[in-house]
C-alpha cells in the first residue's frame, strides 16, 4: 500500500472516531439528564411536601372518644340475620397510684383488676346504618364489649354503612346525707334510687337498722348506706349481691330520725351521638 | 517472424490479454478516483464502531446512583412520615387544666336531693401514657352564672368512674351561660401530723380540736371512737384540705397474722377487701370541710385482746398554692 492511501486510511479512522465519539456525548448528556430529573434533584432545589393535617386521634385513627375513653371498633361480623360489632375500650383518664381492685370472679376467686381493665364508659345503646334500614342493638350488659343487632334475614356485611351510639353512660359518684325514720321511712336518695327503713331490732347494747335499696334500673347504680356521726359499725350488705344493708349503732341510744349518708355511684348518660368508624370492614 | 528457439516456453500473456483488462500503467478512467476508498471507509467504520463501544459502555454502566444521592444535609428535600401519630394535645372538646391533664364536661343535672351536680370527664394527651399521670389535685371548683360565683359543696371519685370528678353544687334554680372553674392546686402539698397519746379506755371525744398546716388552719370539729367505731368531722379555714386519721389500739394483735397487727380504726378507703362491703372508695379528695367514719381493722376489742393504750394520728394536707383554671363550659343543666 503505498502511503498515501496509508494517510487516508488513518485519517478515516480517526474521522469515524470522532463523527461517533460527538454523537456518543450529546446521548450520555441526555441520558443522564433524563436520571437526574427522575431520581435525583440538587441540592438548591425546593421540595414541596404534602400538606398533611395534624393528628387528632389519641389512640387509633378509627377511635370514638367518650367522656375519658375511646372506643375502637375491632371487628364487625354478620351472620344471616344478626351482626355484631366487637371494639376495645381505652381509659385514656390520668390513673397513676391508684391500684388495682379485688374482684371476684366465678371459678377463679378473688383476681386483682387494674383499673384500666374495667369498663368507665358504657354505650348502651346503638344504631347501625344499612342499605335495607336502620336497625337498633348494643352490649348485652355493661361487662361485655360486644354489640349486637337484630338484622333481617340474608343480611350481608356490605350492607353496612354506618354506626352511631346513640346512648352511652358514665358512673357519677356522690356522697348524700339523708335521715329516716318512722314518719318518713322511704327517701329518693337520688332520681330512681330509693332507701326504705324496713326495720329496727335490739341486739344486746346494739341496735341494728335494716335497709332496703330500691333502684329503677339496678344495673346502672351502686348504692351503699352508711350511718351518719358516732356509733356506728362497719354497715355490712345482708348478703352478697342483696340490695340490703344492715347497720349497727352501739353508742346508746339510737338517733330519731336516723342520720344516713349514701354513697351513690350512678352510670349517668352522657349527651349526645357518637359515631362509630366502621370503613375498615365494610 | 521470432526468434523463439525449440524447447522454450512460449510467452502467451499478450496473447491471453483481455481489452478489460486493467492496465496499472493506464491512466485511471475519467470519474473513477485514484484513492483507496475501500480501506478508508472500513478504517473510519472501525473508529466509530470502536468509539461507539465506548459511549454504549459509558451509557450503561453510568454514574453510580449511590455516589449521588445527596445527604439530609445537603439537601432541601422534606421527608414527610405517613405513618399515623396520635395527636399530643387534649382530645376535642377538652379544655388543659394543667401541663398533662385536661377536662370536659359531660353532663349536669339538679335535683332538690342532690342539689347541682356537674360530672366532668379528665383526659390526657395522645403521646401519655395514663398510667404514668396522676390524676389532678383539684383543690375546688366553682360555677360562674351570670356574674356570680358559686363555690362547690364536695368533689367526688371513684375507682369504678376513674377519671370522672362528680361537683356538687347547692340546687340552682337557673344558671345562665354557666361555666365551670377548676381552682388547681400547685406546689408541693403540705403536711402536718398529729399524734396524741391517750389512755385505753373507750369511747373518747375530741372537739374544736386545731392543726395549724400551710399558714392556715384546719379544725377537727369532733373526733370520737369507741372500740369498733370512729367518726371524724373536720373545717377548713378559708382553704381546703384533705384529712386522715388512724386510731390505734396499743398492744392489741391479730394472733393469725405475722408480726403485729394491732386493731386500728381507719377510713373506709383503708380497709382491706371484704366480702359484702362495697368497692372500697378513693380517698376524699380536697374539700373546705368533711367527715369521716372510720371502720375496725383487726381483731375485735374483746377477752384479752386489751389495749394498753390508744395512739391517735390525725394526718392534715393542704396545697402549698392554688391556681385558677381556664373555664370549662357546662351544657344546659338537664
Amino acid at each position: 500500500m503505498k502511503p498515501k492511501s496509508i494517510l487516508l486510511v488513518v485519517a478515516a479512522f480517526v474521522l469515524g472516531a470522532i463523527a461517533a465519539g460527538s454523537i456518543g456525548v450529546r446521548v450520555i448528556r441526555e441520558v443522564r439528564t433524563d436520571e437526574d430529573a427522575t431520581s435525583l434533584p440538587p441540592a438548591e432545589t425546593t421540595t414541596t411536601s404534602l400538606a398533611v393535617d395534624p393528628p387528632t386521634f389519641q389512640v387509633d385513627p378509627r377511635e370514638t372518644v367518650i367522656g375519658s375513653t375511646v372506643l375502637i371498633p375491632t371487628a364487625v361480623e354478620a351472620s344471616s340475620n344478626s351482626v355484631a360489632i366487637s371494639y376495645d375500650l381505652v381509659l385514656r383518664a390520668p390513673y397513676a397510684g391508684i391500684g388495682p381492685e379485688p374482684v371476684f370472679v366465678p371459678g377463679t376467686g378473688l383476681t386483682n383488676v387494674d383499673v384500666a381493665e374495667v369498663n368507665h364508659v358504657f354505650p348502651v345503646r346503638w344504631q347501625l346504618e344499612t342499605t335495607g334500614g336502620t336497625f337498633e342493638g348494643g352490649p348485652s350488659n355493661l361487662n361485655t364489649r360486644i354489640a349486637r343487632f337484630d338484622v333481617d334475614d340474608g343480611f350481608s356485611i356490605s350492607e353496612v354503612l354506618s354506626a352511631r351510639i346513640i346512648e352511652a353512660r358514665t358512673p357519677s359518684a356522690l356522697q348524700l346525707p339523708f335521715t329516716l325514720s318512722a314518719d318518713t321511712p322511704i327517701v329518693e336518695v337520688a332520681p330512681g334510687v330509693d332507701v326504705e327503713l324496713l326495720n329496727i331490732s335490739d341486739q344486746g347494747s346494739s341496735t341494728i337498722v335494716q335497709l332496703g335499696i330500691d333502684a329503677t334500673d339496678p344495673e346502672l347504680v351502686d348504692v351503699f348506706v352508711r350511718g351518719d356521726g358516732p356509733g356506728w359499725r362497719s354497715a355490712v350488705f345482708e348478703a352478697e349481691g342483696r340490695p340490703r344493708i344492715n347497720l349497727t349503732f352501739v353508742d346508746g341510744t339510737l338517733p330519731d330520725p336516723i342520720p344516713l349518708v349514701a354513697s351513690v355511684e350512678i352510670w349517668a348518660e352522657i349527651p349526645g351521638v357518637f359515631t362509630v368508624d366502621l370503613g375498615e370492614f365494610k | 517472424m521470432s526468434d523463439d528457439r525449440p524447447g522454450d516456453t512460449p510467452d502467451y500473456s499478450e496473447l491471453l490479454k483481455s481489452p478489460y483488462d486493467p492496465d496499472p500503467e493506464r491512466a485511471p478512467a475519467e470519474g473513477a478516483s485514484e484513492l483507496p476508498w475501500i480501506p478508508a471507509v472500513a478504517a473510519a467504520c472501525a473508529g466509530a464502531l470502536l468509539v461507539g463501544a465506548f459511549v454504549v459502555f459509558a451509557v450503561v454502566t453510568g454514574p453510580d446512583a449511590e455516589d449521588e444521592v445527596a445527604s439530609p444535609t445537603s439537601s432541601s428535600t422534606t421527608t414527610t412520615t405517613l405513618a399515623p401519630e396520635p395527636a399530643e394535645g387534649p382530645p376535642p372538646g377538652f379544655v388543659a387544666v394543667t401541663d398533662e391533664v385536661s377536662a370536659v364536661v359531660l353532663g349536669s343535672s339538679t335535683a332538690s336531693s342532690i342539689g347541682t351536680v356537674i360530672t366532668v370527664a379528665t383526659a390526657v394527651g395522645g403521646s401519655d401514657d395514663p398510667a404514668e399521670v396522676p390524676p389532678p389535685d383539684i383543690a375546688y371548683w366553682t360555677l360562674l352564672s351570670g356574674g356570680a360565683e358559686i363555690p362547690m359543696e364536695g368533689q367526688f371519685t371513684s375507682k369504678q368512674g376513674t377519671g370522672n370528678v362528680t361537683v356538687q353544687f347547692p340546687p340552682q334554680l337557673s344558671l345562665r351561660d354557666p361555666m365551670l372553674v377548676p381552682h388547681v392546686a400547685v406546689g408541693a402539698p403540705v403536711e402536718a401530723v398529729e399524734t396524741l397519746e391517750l389512755g385505753p379506755d373507750v369511747p373518747q371525744i375530741f372537739a374544736a380540736f386545731p392543726i395549724e398546716v400551710g399558714g392556715t388552719t384546719v379544725t377537727i370539729e369532733e373526733l370520737s371512737f369507741g372500740d369498733s367505731w370512729g367518726w371524724l368531722t373536720w373545717s377548713a379555714d378559708e382553704w381546703v384540705a384533705q384529712v386522715d386519721a388512724t386510731v390505734t389500739f396499743v398492744g392489741t394483735d391479730d394472733p393469725g397474722a405475722d408480726g403485729e397487727n394491732p386493731t386500728v380504726l381507719v377510713p373506709l378507703s383503708r380497709r382491706p377487701f371484704a366480702f359484702g362491703l362495697p368497692e372500697r372508695p378513693l380517698p376524699t379528695p380536697y374539700g373546705f370541710s368533711g367527715s369521716e367514719t372510720l371502720v375496725r381493722v383487726g381483731e375485735p376489742i374483746v377477752g384479752d385482746n386489751i389495749p394498753t393504750s390508744i395512739l391517735v394520728e390525725i394526718r392534715v394536707t393542704v396545697p402549698e398554692d392554688i391556681t385558677e383554671g381556664p373555664p370549662i363550659e357546662v351544657p344546659p343543666v338537664g
